[in-house]
This record gives structure tokens, C-alpha cells and sequence, in this order.
């Protein structure tokens, strides 16, 4: 499919799940499928400098966190309007990113995935003793009252901003996995010398998969302080963001735009049935299950395992 | 497969190094190195294991920065070019250790160089890429396996690929670094005519082999490392015949 066919279909899909969900009247429903999207933006961001690149980031919770706080700085001092907030945030973390991709220079495999869960502390500090953003006090950021496009509550408006991020997540990811960046990403990943030696600008297109990558992190934490009403430093930089956006595009399969969107829907879809049946305390305990049982089971992921199916009964007379 | 325009200085050789120093803490890899080649030339290097080689191999191709000396190729300072750069200039490499792009089927390996090196020859579209690296995999007998999993190539089929991918770049010169090691008879005669055919396309190589029988059919011209330091450097006649170098190669 062309990109453009794709995009058309994706969008189109996306204005589909906003249009029926206006037939849900329980807000749970929302803030259960506001969630799963977040989480398909965030496994999808990850897998650009993850998957496609072969650089781990331990510090997906960083750049989410940077969107998220972004907001809360621009809703006290400017009163920007939500596209503007959105855009913003983005940006912010994409710079962050661009940082993170200099790390690359000099840093690859483990010490790279440690030095992005170091920035995550290091940013978490600073946001606890930032007192204008609320400190380790947190904030409370008031959703507006008049809610646009006819949306009957500010949830669903927010979870239809969701639905277009998670789209446009995937177009982007799906682009760059296609072209001919996608194909110098994949070589840095399996070898950088070689790649290097092969006239790929390495730097150039790890700074541009960084950059990237935090990008579509931080934009899906734009949004958090106005869906939860109050945000703090321990909720945006939660833990449970960096383990999920590593572990969705792991169980789904890093080496395509599918695997992460699968893994997402599964592991978060999961994750929303036991926090309401058995209790919240369990969802990283049942994440690290699953982990384990692919790696160990599956290393490719389902999508690594459909492959590999397919490939044996093509290969059948 | 076009080499470098020729409309490119011609007085200069294609490749000049001049007074190459690298040193890894207290040890002096390379000393003052010179060497020199001309278009189309074929170049045999040789050295016993640990004298330098594949330290000047990645010199030249930018993996390595030299600490003295410099390194002029198609009348530019390679001074501080990255290693892309330099591919795109028209110096490709192949490692001695094969480095294949383990997730891509072998055909995609070649994609790569056509991509981002051949481009600079002119851009070519994708089925003139696909054409190109099947003329490229068929030279060195991997046609067939164009669509398996380079992963898992067995060690003479990478060594095929290695040389493939480079040649792939299009180059005016081509480091081979060692492509022979390991391989039998009939395959060594295989991958000498692949580097025999890229002579009659102004295609310059440099040739690092242990395989002496390789090597004296191959070269024009044989330069000899030992130590980090060029001993010799000459027709591969002389160099057989030079004392120095027998004593320092094949011993007493």
C-alpha cells in the first residue's frame, strides 16, 4: 500500500472509532480506550529508535513526561489553546530527543539504555523541585468548560485527539519503516560499521530516529495533566510508560509498524481487564510474566512468529 | 558500473598516503606509511599477522582516524571525512570478518550501498536497484540465495556478500580485506575473477591476502607490511626475490 492509500485508510479507521464511540455512554469505556491509544503512541514512538534503529530507551517515561509537564507550564503561563499545546509538547521533546540521539555518539547497547533511564531521573528531580509546575506537589489543571466539535463531555474530546495521535503514530512509523531511511535504520541495527562503510550518514539518521522517536512520546503526554485534571512527578514519570513501551513492541515484534500496535492493544487491553478485576497492583507483575515468556518463547515477537510461519508453508512444496 | 568521471585530475594517483601514523596507547600500529595507487591498478598487500594491515585498511576507509599523515583519494583530503563520505567518494571496503546486515535477505544487503553510495553516480530508481544487485549477487555466484536470510549464510557465502555489497558502492577503489581466507581452491578462483572483472571497469583494488597464489596471479604491484612499517614495495617479481622479505614473511 502507498503511504498516502495507508494514510487515507488509517485516518479514515481513526474518524470511524471516534464517530461509534459517541453511541458509549460509559465514561469508562473512554478513559479504558484513552489509555490502550496512548499506549499504541508510545510503543509506536519507542520502536522508531528501539526497533527500527537498535537503540534501547529506558527513558520513554522522560519524554512523555516532558510533553506532559509541558502543558502545565504553557496552561499556567500562556493559556494556550490544546492544538497549541499539543504542538508545543512535541516539539520540546523532540529537542530532547535530538539530545538523546547525540548520546549515540559515544554510547551504544547497555550503557546507552542507561544513560536514558538516568535522564529520567535526572528530569524527574529537577521537575520535583520546580516549584512553578507544581513541585512534588503536583498541579491541578482545570479542564475547559465549553467543549468544542460538540463532544458532550471534554473526555471524549480528549480521547478523539488520542485516536488521531495514535494514526498519525502509525503513518509516521510506517513512512520512515518503508523508505530509504528505514532501510539505513535497519542496517545501523544490525551492524553501524558496516552500515557506515556502506556511505549510511549514521549520525545523521540516529539524530533523526531520536528525534523522532521522543517526538511521538512526548505528544502523547501532551494531553495527560487535562485527561487526569491534576498531574504529579510521580504519575508522568511513571515507571509502568518506559517497562510498556519496551515490552508492547517486544511481545507484538520490533521489526515492523505492526508489531508495536499489536502489542499495545494486547498487553494494554490486558492490563485494563486486570486492573478492574483482580486490582492496578498487578499489571507490571503481569507485563513482566509476558516479557519473559516471549524472550524466552518468542524473541521476534507474534509478528516475528507469523513470519516465520508463513515462511514454512511458502517453502512447502 | 561506471568508476569515478574521468574528467578527475589524472596526474595524482588515485589513492595517496602519505606518512601514516597510528598508535593504540604505547603501540605504533602503523609508521610513516606511504603508499600509493593509480586508477585501475591492482595493489597486493601483504604482512605477516598483527603488521598493520587492516589498521591501514580502516585508516583509508575512515573507521580509524590516523594520527600523522594524510590520505588524499580522487583529488580530496580524506582528512576528516566519515567513513560514508569516503564510500561515496568511490573507496569502498569489505571486512575481514564478514559484517552482513543479519535481518535483511541478501538481495536487501546489496540495497544499502545502492542506495546510499551509488546514488551519488545518479539516482536510480527501484528496479534499476533490484537489477543492479542481482548482476552484482550473480558476479559472485549468490543469485540464488538472493532472497535467503543473510544471517544464515554459511562463512563462504558471507565473505561472497561482503565482496558483493562492496562492489555494490560502486567504486573507483576497493579495499578486499582478506575475502580469500578460508575459501577452497575453485572459490578462490571465483572471487579472483569477480575482482579480475572490476579491473576492466577502471576499477582499482587493493587486495590484503594470505593466499600467495592469489595474490602473485592478482597484483600489479605488491607492497609488504611488517611491523607497522612498509619494508617493500615493488613488481611482484622482485618482491619474491627480496631477501628482506622473505626473511620477514616466510621466515628464516
Amino acid at each position: 500500500m502507498r503511504n498516502r492509500t495507508f494514510a487515507v485508510v488509517t485516518f479514515a479507521i481513526a474518524i470511524a472509532l471516534i464517530a461509534a464511540t459517541r453511541l458509549i455512554t460509559n465514561d469508562y469505556v473512554f478513559s479504558a480506550a484513552y489509555t490502550v491509544l496512548q499506549f499504541i503512541v508510545l510503543a509506536t514512538a519507542w520502536n522508531i529508535l528501539g526497533g527500527y534503529t537498535g537503540y534501547v530507551n529506558f527513558g520513554s517515561a522522560a519524554f512523555f513526561a516532558v510533553g506532559a509537564y509541558t502543558t502545565v507550564f504553557l496552561n499556567k503561563s500562556l493559556h494556550l489553546p490544546l492544538p497549541a499545546l499539543i504542538a508545543t509538547g512535541t516539539i520540546v521533546a523532540g529537542l530532547l530527543g535530538l539530545g538523546v540521539g547525540y548520546l549515540t555518539l559515544r554510547m551504544r547497547g547497555v550503557y546507552f539504555a542507561i544513560a536514558t533511564l538516568a535522564l529520567a531521573v535526572v528530569l524527574f528531580t529537577f521537575v520535583v523541585n520546580w516549584d512553578y509546575v507544581g513541585g512534588a506537589r503536583g498541579a491541578y489543571i482545570l479542564q475547559p468548560r465549553e467543549v468544542p466539535f460538540g463532544f458532550p463531555r471534554y473526555v471524549h474530546l480528549l480521547y478523539a485527539t488520542m485516536v488521531l495521535m495514535a494514526a498519525f503514530a502509525l503513518v509516521v512509523a510506517r513512512a520512515i519503516e518503508r523508505s530509504f531511511i528505514g532501510r539505513g535504520l535497519a542496517a545501523i541495527r544490525d551492524d553501524e560499521v558496516a552500515a557506515e562503510c556502506a556511505g549510511v550518514p549514521t549520525l545523521r539518521l540516529k539524530l533523526f530516529s531520536a528525534t523522532v522517536s521522543g517526538a511521538l512520546m512526548g505528544m502523547a503526554g501532551t494531553t495527560l495533566p487535562l485527561y487526569l485534571s491534576y498531574v504529579e512527578p510521580t504519575a508522568a514519570f511513571n515507571l509502568s510508560y518506559a517497562v510498556n513501551s519496551i515490552a508492547m513492541p517486544l511481545i507484538g515484534g520490533m521489526m515492523t509498524w505492526l508489531g508495536p500496535l499489536i502489542g499495545a492493544v494486547l498487553l494494554g487491553t490486558v492490563q485494563q481487564v486486570v486492573q478492574v478485576t483482580v486490582s492496578s497492583e498487578w499489571n507490571l507483575f503481569i507485563v513482566g510474566v509476558l516479557l519473559v515468556a516471549f524472550v524466552t518463547l518468542a524473541p521476534n515477537g507474534i509478528m516475528g512468529w507469523v513470519d516465520a510461519w508463513r515462511r514454512s508453508r511458502s517453502h512447502r512444496p | 558500473m561506471a568508476a569515478e568521471p574521468q574528467s578527475q585530475a589524472m596526474s595524482e594517483p588515485l589513492l595517496k598516503v602519505t606518512g601514516v601514523t597510528k598508535r593504540f596507547g604505547g603501540f605504533t600500529a602503523l609508521e610513516q606509511v606511504d603508499l600509493s595507487v593509480a586508477r585501475g591498478e591492482r595493489l597486493g598487500l601483504i604482512g605477516p599477522n598483527g603488521s598493520g594491515k587492516s589498521t591501514l585498511v580502516n585508516c583509508i576507509s575512515g573507521t580509524l582516524r590516523n594520527e600523522e599523515g594524510s590520505i588524499r583519494f580522487a583529488g580530496h583530503d580524506l582528512g576528516r571525512e566519515p567513513p560514508h563520505r569516503r564510500v561515496r567518494l568511490g573507496l569502498a571496503r569489505s571486512f575481514q570478518i564478514p559484517k552482513p546486515f543479519g535481518s535483511m535477505s541478501v538481495l536487501d544487503n546489496l540495497r544499502i550501498p545502492l542506495l546510499y553510495a551509488a546514488r551519488k553516480h545518479g539516482k536510480l530508481g527501484p528496479g534499476q536497484i533490484v537489477d543492479e544487485a542481482m548482476n552484482v549477487l550473480r558476479q559472485v555466484g549468490l543469485q540464488d540465495k538472493a532472497h535467503a536470510m543473510s544471517g544464515g549464510l554459511t562463512q563462504v557465502d558471507m565473505r561472497k556478500l561482503e565482496l558483493a555489497r562492496a562492489v555494490a558502492a560502486r567504486p573507483a577503489l576497493l579495499i578486499s580485506d582478506e575475502a580469500m581466507a578460508g575459501l577452497s581452491a575453485s572459490e578462490v578462483d571465483d572471487m579472483l575473477a569477480l575482482l579480475l572483472t572490476l579491473k576492466e571497469r577502471g576499477v582499482a583494488v587493493i587486495m590484503i591476502e594470505h593466499v600467495m597464489r592469489a595474490v602473485m596471479k592478482f597484483s600489479d604491484r605488491i607492497a609488504v607490511l611488517v611491523a607497522g612499517r612498509k619494508i617493500a614495495d615493488g613488481d611482484p617479481q622482485s618482491i619474491v626475490n627480496n631477501a628482506e622479505v622473505v626473511t620477514a614473511y616466510l621466515g628464516e
